[in-house]
């Protein structure tokens, strides 16, 4: 039950409206200056470097029909492990960002996966000029293939390959 | 007579009703107390993620993909396209273009201070590895970046992404 009897009136005490108002103006300046975003993590391994013999040039040969792998360079992209496709897919002008063929890329994923159902893995081997912009939209790519609503997964586990 | 209205319960309820009424509190002010309170909070929290520095030149932007990925927790190491941090602190300074200095302590791609960075910070399993990369930052410098924390004992990470789904 509320008590209503006996309530004292203190008198006023501090005065808090000038610091509401600064506080009424600051918060909305840096609401406005905020930037609000969904971010997402891409999974991803280093290579292993071994401290093995290098395979011959016929086990290279062999191995890259078995391994998938895109490159990307200052051309394009080029695709391995696929005997039917064009490895080559270049940039549709100037290379820049915008201009590599995702497009194509996204098909050539789709007919690597259909020659690899099993695989999950996928190294991806930029050049040491690609900005990450491309590598990150290269790995997402390579992640999963996003059509009609629906999202098949093609190569979660890409490796980065860095040049020594 | 006069007994008989001191006596009346109506009148004697009435006369209690006009007494307490005058000790009320007449407090013309409007309790902005609370609302101060949550004002502050809202304030220190926006403060605390305020960076004046990624206001007019940001020298971390995030590519933008259409990935989905479940959130880890782990160490954050940002390449930025003036320095490399690691949990705010500069680890390596760059070019303002992405690029490393030249004089920069190496052995081969590995990054001296990268590496003796983030070396301690190696467990049993290792922790994950949250990098968050500019997006006009060339390969060359995360290759790098990556090749040292591969050598501090670092193998598997995550790259951090706008995500656009």
């Amino acid at each position: 039950m509320v008590r209503r009897y006996g309530m004292v009136d203190n008198g006023p005490g501090l005065d808090l409206v000038p610091m509401l108002s600064v506080m009424v103006h600051l918060v909305p300046m840096l609401l406005l200056s905020v930037r609000f975003l969904a971010l997402a993590q891409m999974a991803a391994r280093g290579p292993v470097i071994s401290a093995l013999e290098p395979p011959d040039a016929g086990a290279l040969a062999e191995q890259s029909k078995r391994v998938v792998s895109v490159e990307i360079d200052g051309k394009g992209f080029l695709i391995g492990g696929s005997a039917g496709l064009d490895p080559r897919i270049p940039c549709t002008a100037a290379c820049a960002p915008d201009t590599y063929d995702y497009a194509a890329l996204d098909n050539a994923l789709r007919s690597l996966k259909a020659d690899h159902p099993d695989e999950k893995r996928i190294v991806i081997a930029p050049g040491d000029d690609v900005p990450f912009d491309v590598v990150a939209r290269v790995m997402a790519e390579a992640r999963s293939d996003v059509s009609g609503g629906k999202a098949r997964e093609l190569f979660p586990e890409p490796l980065l390959a860095v040049r020594q | 007579m006069s007994d008989v209205r001191r006596d009346d319960p109506r009148l004697r309820r009435q006369r209690r009703r006009e007494r307490a009424a005058r000790r009320l509190p007449t407090n013309p002010y409007l309790q902005i107390t609370s609302m101060t309170d949550m004002f502050t909070l809202i304030l220190a929290f926006l403060l605390s993620f305020y960076d004046p520095a990624q206001v007019d030149a940001p020298s971390l932007v995030l590519p933008s993909v259409a990935a989905l990925g479940g959130e880890k927790e782990g160490i954050k190491l940002e390449v930025r396209k003036d320095a490399v941090v690691l949990d705010g602190v500069v680890l390596l300074p760059l070019d303002g273009k992405g690029g490393i200095e030249s004089g920069t302590e190496r052995s081969g791609r590995i990054l001296t201070a990268v590496r003796d960075a983030l070396q301690p910070r190696v467990a049993d399993p290792a922790p994950t590895l949250l990098v968050a990369c500019d997006k006009t930052v060339p390969f060359s410098v995360i290759g790098d970046v990556l090749s040292s924390a591969n050598a501090a004992g670092f193998h598997d990470y995550r790259f951090v992404v706008e995500s656009t789904r």
